[in-house]
């Protein structure tokens, strides 16, 4: 997405001026001198997002639960990433002195707060208002929602690749549709080690009730999740590094990605997520992933897995996968095994990789076709 | 009235405007798509690496 022109980032619409919102003083947000002649002493001391990394100023006197819910977000805290990076590195402080800076400098630049998903643009998207500084109280998945989430999730939930999801292209849903508050706002807990454990995370049983009158869920019940029947190929990138350039700033590389669909077992079966078999996306974290900020600071890769349980969204009722039975029986192209996942990698995915053994066999009793019944003419 | 009080009065009238004043000192700017451009082009380019490459 083509960022805003810098002007238009900060000009306030004469609407705001008249709203709830556009009554309360700027500096009582934003902070700044409102008496000073020039620009540079008005801005000093100002803060252009008043609503991170702490809403409660801002926000908290009218939306006080909320506020307090955003302190435990995932999208203000991305509290699961520093433990997942940590798990793979080793014990030497320094060493961890150092990867905490990579993630400082790239990981950490990328969260939501409150201001950008009801007023702006998010940074990671170049900032700027939407809508002249109103607030909507959803969020506009356009400039908002897939600003961010938008090289996986947006492309193809919206069709840019594959056929799209079939809950927007052809119901008109969009991200809020699904995603309510509870789920985006964060249920107040600190100790998610995986960002599925999120209560109140988007399930498709919201709304689809499973219904065993379908001879397929009656038959794959909870043993195969609803993404491996209902999903088209997805993407998958293979290796980002991180590093500052010759200016000291910023930079990411992520340059090999791949749209395909990989059936992996269940790294960690749970109440919610009970499915045996799911469908797996290779995520960008790689060994070397931090090697600009010191020579395998990722020494224990191997104890995670970065082929990763997945919930592409580009849903549809009939696909490849679900035209015939054999097109995933006996089709070890779709499974993730050993061989696709390559040697320095395959310990650390021991937990998803599908033994050739466990691939569900070829149904010899399919794909024949019974001898149609002659119809009966008139005459 | 005695001319006390409507001094007075006259007064907190013009405080008041003052004050409204301002409390849009703000928005003269802000509302203003000419003035912000031409302010915007005077400032320095927010600089990002060129070495990014790829999906984020």
């Amino acid at each position: 997405m083509a960022p805003l022109a810098p002007h238009e980032k900060v000009l306030v619409s004469n609407d705001f001026l008249e709203s709830t919102h556009g009554s309360i003083a700027c500096v009582d947000c934003h902070g700044g001198d409102n008496d000073a002649p020039e620009m540079a002493a008005a801005h000093r001391g100002m803060k252009a997002d008043p609503t991170f990394p702490d809403a409660t100023g801002a926000c908290g006197e009218c939306h006080a639960e909320q506020a307090r819910l955003a302190q435990s977000s995932l999208h203000y805290t991305l509290a699961t990433f520093k433990p997942m990076v940590h798990q793979r590195a080793g014990q030497d402080k320094a060493r961890l002195q150092a990867l905490d800076q990579g993630l400082d400098n790239h990981c950490y630049s990328c969260h939501a707060s409150c201001g950008e998903c009801h007023v702006s643009r998010p940074n990671f998207a170049k900032g700027g208002f939407i809508s002249g500084h109103n607030f909507n109280r959803v969020p506009d998945q356009t400039n908002q929602c897939t600003a961010c989430h938008g090289s996986r999730v947006g492309n193809e939930f919206t069709g840019m690749t594959g056929s799209g999801d079939v809950h927007y292209t052809r119901h008109d849903m969009d991200c809020m549709a699904c995603h309510s508050d509870k789920d985006l706002h964060g249920d107040g807990r600190t100790d998610h080690k995986d960002r599925y454990d999120v209560e109140g995370l988007a399930n498709c049983k919201d709304c689809h009730e499973q219904d065993d009158s379908v001879e397929q869920h009656a038959i794959h019940g909870d043993q195969v999740s609803c993404y491996v029947c209902h999903a088209q190929p997805y993407a998958n990138c293979y290796g980002c590094h991180v590093g500052l350039d010759g200016n000291g700033l910023a930079y990411y590389k992520n340059p090999v990605e791949e749209e395909l669909f990989r059936i992996g077992l269940n790294p960690n079966p749970s109440e919610k997520r009970p499915e045996k078999w799911v469908v797996v996306r290779r995520v960008p974290a790689m060994p070397t992933s931090f090697d600009y900020y010191g020579k395998d600071l990722l020494e224990n890769f191997d104890r995670l897995n970065n082929w990763k349980y997945a919930s592409p969204h580009n849903i549809q009722r009939r696909t490849r996968q679900n035209r015939a039975c054999n097109n995933c029986h006996g089709n070890e192209e779709l499974f993730l095994t050993e061989e696709k996942v390559g040697e320095t990698l395959r310990k650390a995915n021991e937990g998803v990789i599908v033994p050739a053994a466990m691939i569900p066999a070829a149904r010899a009793d399919v794909g024949k076709k019974k001898a149609k019944k002659k119809k009966g003419g008139y005459f | 009235m005695n001319r006390l009080t409507k001094a007075g009065v006259f007064l907190a009238a013009l405080l008041l405007t003052a004050g409204a004043a301002l409390a849009s000192q703000c928005v003269t700017c802000h509302v203003d798509a000419e003035k912000l451009e031409a302010i915007t082009k005077t400032l320095p380019a927010k600089a990002t690496s060129s070495e990014t490459a790829g999906k984020g």
